[in-house]
């Protein structure tokens, strides 16, 4: 326990501590992203806050993806920098930058012949050495007991993972991602493939983690109810571009979403328990079904 | 994992040891097991002094200079080659790898073909010629194989097993060409291409054994690494794998390892292929444990497969690639048929 000590300490003195302080988790400085002359994300600005939930929304070949990829280092900027805790992205090693900012992949854990527990173990990997071997192996040991209860995975530890269902799987996955102990979180639409039990069930757990934790989280998502569920704040997208940034009721307008999505503009009601704006569509697109952008 | 490891292991390395008292009893002269035991022991410093001599000098020849470098040397090619075929699924993600997919059996068999249709077996450095000619064409193709394949700086898996085809399909056609062209009465060439272990003395161990050692404890202290691989090299590299090095350096050493095995013994087929496979279906898709069980797995594979390549024809040698072939293909199969069902330890290749 005490290594756990001495890294959360260690976390909180940095946070506590100039020049972290003042620093964000996430800054975007006229960061952009270019693959074969195609202009994937247009320079851009962007800021995110320690201890915030964004969703980012846009139409398919939005450029949300590759904004995640140029966060998690997947992709180069071609222009501008992108800062993690306040230092260049560029700087960090590959298991440094994992200890920080961790990944929950759309599609989860792939049905392997492993075990639940095989899974977990495979978040620590950043903070092993070469041999595997834990600076603190009772530490890790209580760490990832912790994670199995708190996702109820705890009976399926020797389970393997293809005997699990998707939704078991996309629960592994989050535990592997918890096991990095990261300080930010990035979502690529991870419930893509999950039914609605699923995806409230991981967005939900997303949500506890980060009001105990402090975690940054930054979402894809294609649900807008869901993202109105759970956003503090919206970047919406389009061509690479930033349309529109802001509180979800602030920004999801019948019109906004509308044009974002080149669709009819939607019914927006509020959410009659929680009162965030919801979205319903309706089924005939705006252009006699075709998008200019989608030749 | 240490426990697991600890058990399989331990099996194995008395499996292994009772295999090599059995597999030196067969042959043309017949010796009694206690016998070869109490001649092994005299040997061994410390403890020696306690087996009193009670064989004539013939058995002890027999045993400690032929049957016995020999079954050290299948043992030590057999774990190269599943060591290397272990690693080589790993990184590739894919079931049908094995040390050869990179083409390096066929560098190594143009490299041997070369110096045996010249008749320059023992030209410039007498019995090592063709060994350290296979060592350097099977490293060659490598080379060639990772030029063809790198794209940006990246090695694609789909790069690789491409290059690779196309290398060993080339190669081997200029194989094939060069024994077709032989006019002597028995085709070496095609008896090398075959593997094969027969007469080679101790040397040929000690050749081969820093290869096992250093490559073997390399590709393990990657284990950890392999399996990661196992969920997408995307998200090995979320975790912080350095995947390109990783797949670089792991890919290199296994092909040296497997280099080295072949220029000493030929090719021997399925060793590589299967025996990471037997060594999933009983303790499961773990790299850490699945690579040094396939180096005992491949040591006892051959050691046997090499029994029965020497011993069951009588006096005519069997080439060792067939009896791998002959237990292999049929042991392939059955992997596929219970691939099919879904189930059975083998789900590790859905991803």
């Amino acid at each position: 326990m005490d290594w756990m000590k001495r890294s959360r300490a260690k976390k909180q003195q940095r946070r506590n501590n100039p020049p972290s302080e003042a620093s964000p988790a996430v800054s975007l400085h006229g960061a952009a992203c270019a693959y074969e002359g195609k202009q994937a994300v247009q320079p851009l600005d962007w800021i995110v806050q320690p201890g915030e939930f964004w969703v980012i929304l846009g139409p398919n070949g939005s450029g949300k993806s590759s904004l995640l990829g140029l966060i998690s280092g997947a992709e180069r900027a071609s222009a501008g920098g992108v800062n993690i805790q306040g230092r260049p992205l560029a700087e960090y090693g590959r298991r440094e930058l994992a200890r920080e900012l961790a990944v929950l992949p759309q599609e989860g854990l792939p049905p392997l012949g492993i075990t639940v527990k095989d899974a977990l173990e495979m978040g620590r990997f950043p903070y092993r050495d070469r041999f595997g071997r834990e600076p603190d192996g009772a530490a890790a040991q209580a760490l990832l007991t912790r994670i199995a209860e708190r996702l109820a995975l705890t009976e399926l530890l020797s389970r393997r993972l293809d005997e699990l269902s998707g939704g078991q799987r996309q629960r592994a996955a989050l535990g592997q991602v918890m096991a990095q102990q990261p300080n930010v979180l990035l979502l690529d639409e991870p419930t893509a493939y999950l039914d609605i039990y699923y995806q409230l069930d991981i967005m939900e757990l997303v949500q506890q983690w980060r009001a105990e934790e402090g975690l940054t989280v930054i979402a894809v998502l294609h649900d807008l109810n869901l993202a109105a569920q759970y956003a503090q704040r919206l970047l919406l997208l389009r061509e690479g571009a930033r349309v529109a940034e802001g509180r979800p009721e602030e920004v999801l307008t019948p019109e906004v979403v509308g044009a974002l999505y080149e669709v009819m503009p939607p019914i927006r009601v509020g959410h009659e328990e929680i009162g965030v704006p919801q979205m319903l569509f309706r089924a005939q697109s705006a252009k006699n079904g075709k998008r200019p952008g989608s030749e | 994992m240490i426990r697991r490891l600890g058990g399989y292991g331990g099996a194995g390395v008395l499996l292994l040891l009772l295999s090599l008292i059995f597999t030196l009893r067969i042959g043309s002269v017949e010796l009694p097991a206690g016998r070869i035991f109490s001649i092994l022991m005299h040997e061994l410093p410390g403890i020696g002094k306690w087996f009193p001599r009670i064989w004539d000098a013939g058995e002890a020849q027999i045993v400690l200079k032929v049957r016995l470098p020999r079954i050290v040397l299948a043992a030590l090619v057999g774990a190269a080659l599943a060591v290397a075929g272990a690693a080589f699924q790993g990184v590739l993600r894919n079931p049908l790898a094995d040390p050869f997919t990179l083409g390096v059996s066929s560098g190594s068999s143009l490299g041997a073909a070369l110096i045996i249709f010249f008749g320059l077996r023992t030209a410039l450095l007498g019995q090592w010629t063709l060994p350290l000619t296979a060592f350097v064409t099977g490293a060659l193709t490598l080379a060639i194989v990772l030029a063809l394949a790198r794209d940006r700086g990246k090695l694609p898996i789909y790069g690789l097993l491409l290059a690779g085809v196309v290398m060993q399909s080339f190669l081997g056609a200029i194989v094939t060409f060069l024994s077709a062209l032989s006019d002597r009465p028995v085709n070496e060439i095609l008896f090398w291409t075959m593997g094969s272990l027969n007469l080679r003395g101790w040397s040929y161990s000690l050749v081969l054994l820093p290869y096992v050692l250093i490559g073997g404890m390399f590709l393990w202290a990657n284990a950890g690494a392999m399996n990661l691989f196992a969920l997408g090299e995307r998200r090995a590299g979320q975790l912080g794998l350095n995947t390109e090095r990783t797949k670089m350096t792991v890919l290199l050493v296994a092909t040296l390892v497997t280099a080295a095995a072949v220029s000493v013994s030929g090719v021997i087929g399925f060793v590589g292929l299967i025996v990471p496979h037997m060594i999933r279906l009983i303790a499961g898709p773990d790299y850490r444990l699945l690579v040094p069980l396939s180096a005992l797995g491949g040591a006892l594979f051959l050691m046997w497969a090499d029994t029965l390549a020497r011993s069951l024809l009588g006096g005519t040698e069997i080439p060792l690639g067939v009896i791998t072939a002959f237990a292999g293909a049929p042991f392939f199969a059955l992997l596929l048929q219970r691939s099919k069902r879904g189930k059975g330890g083998y789900g590790s290749w859905t991803g």
